[in-house]
């Protein structure tokens, strides 16, 4: 029995040769290109989430200090003292850095000092950074990083009574690596000048962290300790799409806090969803065809046999078998058609230099996702259903006389 | 060979279509019993009746009213699948155009009453292919059906309709358009396999040559039988 139904499905669809082949055809060009947009996809997501990674992904954390001046319990006049982002700002407990670090969204926090300092001699403001050298991660992004280097070396995590110069400071002061630079009474030796951009934790001299607290403590009347007090929090999330995210998780541990974002990962990320949006539409358009036009050219195929069925139904055939014979010819092609589909996506991946074309350097190898695969042989076979299940209903209404008797 | 068991009986049977909103009718309370083994010719007019009738008979059609018993069974009380399969074994229909698909051979057009019993290819071949043989086909099994002779046709839709050894033939003019020689020769062969298996045959048929074969003659006249 199934031996019949089965070369009854083979030598229909043989005997429709051309009719077969292309709606063979048209499963195989549909399922290739959606298999090749999503492969796109997501080769285009993996290369945007590589670049996603690295911009727009950091934000310093410090809480503004609302008096005019003298934020902490100064030594000299009002124009030195803790600042961030060019206003005054307060000490933090640095036991945040941690709170911050333990955020899912975020990949790396770290401790910052920043103040503004008054020359003795000539009254020019400068302001110092102290950091943590072994934390390049959240540094790097925020304030300054080794490939900012124009000349020397970048400050080691066992470097004492050594700096780096922002590099229009060094210019402006006629400083260059090598060079001793007195401030607060404390000599420390340039080793290195650095051209960081705009960045929110920019300071004009990067020294250690622990240098920075006895040179700025000497200004101080009450000395302050890094690993208790800090007046920045330097912080690097995970991906520029979790950026909203760690920015509101890291409020709720002080609502006082202020967060300082340059937030150009938006419209990166906008356009990024928007290109998304637009390829996944065309995908959902190329699937809603398949469905309309295999059920088309199903319902058409199967229309021209009416006399035929109508011939078979009259010498016994049954509803039961002839339905499931057109569903069967229907899915088989649909099988057939997806499965060379895949096929042909794989050749076309091999073959055409697809990442050539999209001029993208990053997102590794373009590649098929096998679950994508099986949803779109699943989604192939469900148009096979749709487009067999319209004309199998229709042929089983028909009375075989009539149609003999139409026909 | 007849016996006296009735395997076939219309009781006032009726049948009218709806034309463009117009009731006609064909069939007018028919009254008819068939004895195993009989052969009977319904004959008549064209537009009679006849192949109405035969669509009747075969499960094809459904009455307007009335009742159709065949082999203690109300044919009006069964499903469409029950009716499909009482086809497939137990009666065999020739059209009185052939009815072959055009785009099946010979023995595909033959084996098609085979097809969904269970038969192995093997088994198909081995009924199909001396009936063939024995209806004067031998070289044309694997022509297609514009491929052969008006008579050749003939042959291929009778052996389509004996091919299962069904209990009740009908044949709607069978030998209808076919020339004499032809319908001789495939009359001779109908009746021989119907006598041979014991079974009943309906002719529907206004040819002369047939009804001397007969068992009985009925004339469908006014939607009646008389």
């Amino acid at each position: 029995m199934v031996n019949d139904f089965w070369k009854c499905v083979w030598r229909e669809l043989w005997r429709r040769k051309s009719r077969t082949i292309i709606h063979v055809i048209s499963y195989i060009l549909a399922i290739s290109v959606m298999l090749v947009l999503i492969s796109l996809l997501n080769f285009s997501r993996r290369a945007a989430d590589e670049v996603l990674a690295t911009t727009g992904t950091h934000f310093i954390v410090f809480s503004v200090e609302k008096q005019p001046c003298c934020p902490v319990n100064m030594s000299s006049e009002c124009s030195e003292g803790f600042v961030a982002m060019g206003v005054s700002s307060k000490l933090i407990p640095a036991v945040y850095v941690e709170n911050v670090k333990s955020l899912p969204s975020v990949k790396d926090a770290s401790p910052f000092l920043l103040f503004r300092f008054k020359d003795d001699k000539d009254n020019h403001l400068f302001t110092i950074g102290g950091f943590d050298p072994g934390r390049a991660v959240s540094i790097g992004s925020t304030s300054c990083a080794p490939n900012d280097l124009v000349s020397g070396r970048f400050i080691a995590a066992r470097d004492r009574l050594v700096v780096m110069l922002e590099m229009d400071y060094a210019n402006s002061r006629g400083l260059k690596t090598k060079d001793t630079l007195n401030i607060n009474g404390t000599d420390f030796k340039i080793i290195g000048i650095v051209a960081p951009g705009v960045r929110p934790a920019k300071a004009d001299i990067y020294m250690n962290i622990k240098d920075a607290e006895s040179v700025i403590n000497k200004r101080l009347s009450s000395p302050i300790h890094y690993t208790e007090d800090i007046n920045i929090i330097v912080v690097e999330v995970k991906s520029s799409t979790v950026q909203d995210e760690a920015i509101q998780e890291v409020k709720k541990i002080d609502p006082q806090l202020t967060v300082s974002s340059f937030a150009c990962y938006r419209p990166a990320a906008k356009v990024i969803g928007i290109n998304e949006k637009g390829m996944w539409i065309t995908i959902l358009i190329i699937a809603l065809g398949l469905i309309v036009f295999s059920a088309q050219f199903q319902f058409s195929s199967v229309m021209e046999r009416q006399h035929d069925i109508g011939i078979l139904k009259a010498i016994g055939w049954s509803n039961k078998i002839v339905v499931t014979q057109i569903l069967a010819e229907s899915i088989l092609k649909s099988i057939i058609g997806g499965i060379l589909g895949c096929i042909l996506t794989f050749l076309i991946i091999i073959f055409v230099p697809l990442k050539g074309f999209s001029g993208l350097q990053t997102g590794g190898a373009l590649t098929i996702s096998p679950l994508m695969v099986a949803i779109l042989l699943g989604l192939s076979v469900v148009s096979g259903i749709i487009a067999g299940a319209f004309p199998a209903i229709r042929v089983s209404c028909q009375n075989p006389a009539e149609t003999l008797r139409r026909l | 060979m007849q016996s006296n068991e009735i395997i076939l009986e219309c009781k006032e049977l009726k049948k009218s279509f709806q034309v463009r909103k117009r009731n006609i009718p064909v069939l007018n309370g028919l009254n008819l019993r068939i004895k195993r083994g009989e052969i009977v010719a319904i004959s008549g007019k064209s537009g009679a009746g006849k192949s109405t009738l035969i669509g009747l008979l075969g499960g094809l059609e459904r009455p307007t009213s009335g009742a159709i018993v065949f082999e203690n069974k109300h044919l009006d009380e069964l499903s469409n699948e029950e009716l499909a399969l009482l086809r497939r074994k137990k009666i065999g229909i020739i059209f009185q155009n052939f009815n072959l698909l055009p785009s099946w051979t010979a023995l595909e057009n033959v084996q098609a009453s085979l097809m969904h019993r269970g038969l192995s290819e093997r088994e198909q071949r081995r009924r199909v292919e001396p009936l063939l043989k024995q209806l004067g086909l031998p070289a044309r099994y694997n022509s297609l059906p514009a491929e052969l002779s008006m008579g050749e046709q003939q042959r291929v839709a009778v052996a389509r309709a004996l091919v299962n050894e069904p209990d009740l033939i009908l044949a709607d003019e069978p030998t209808g358009d076919v020339d004499s020689e032809n319908a001789k020769d495939i009359t001779s062969h109908l009746v021989s396999a119907v006598r041979k298996n014991g079974a009943t045959m309906i002719l529907a048929t206004h040819a002369d040559t047939l009804l001397d074969i007969c068992d009985r003659v009925l004339n469908l006249k006014n939607g009646s039988l008389s």
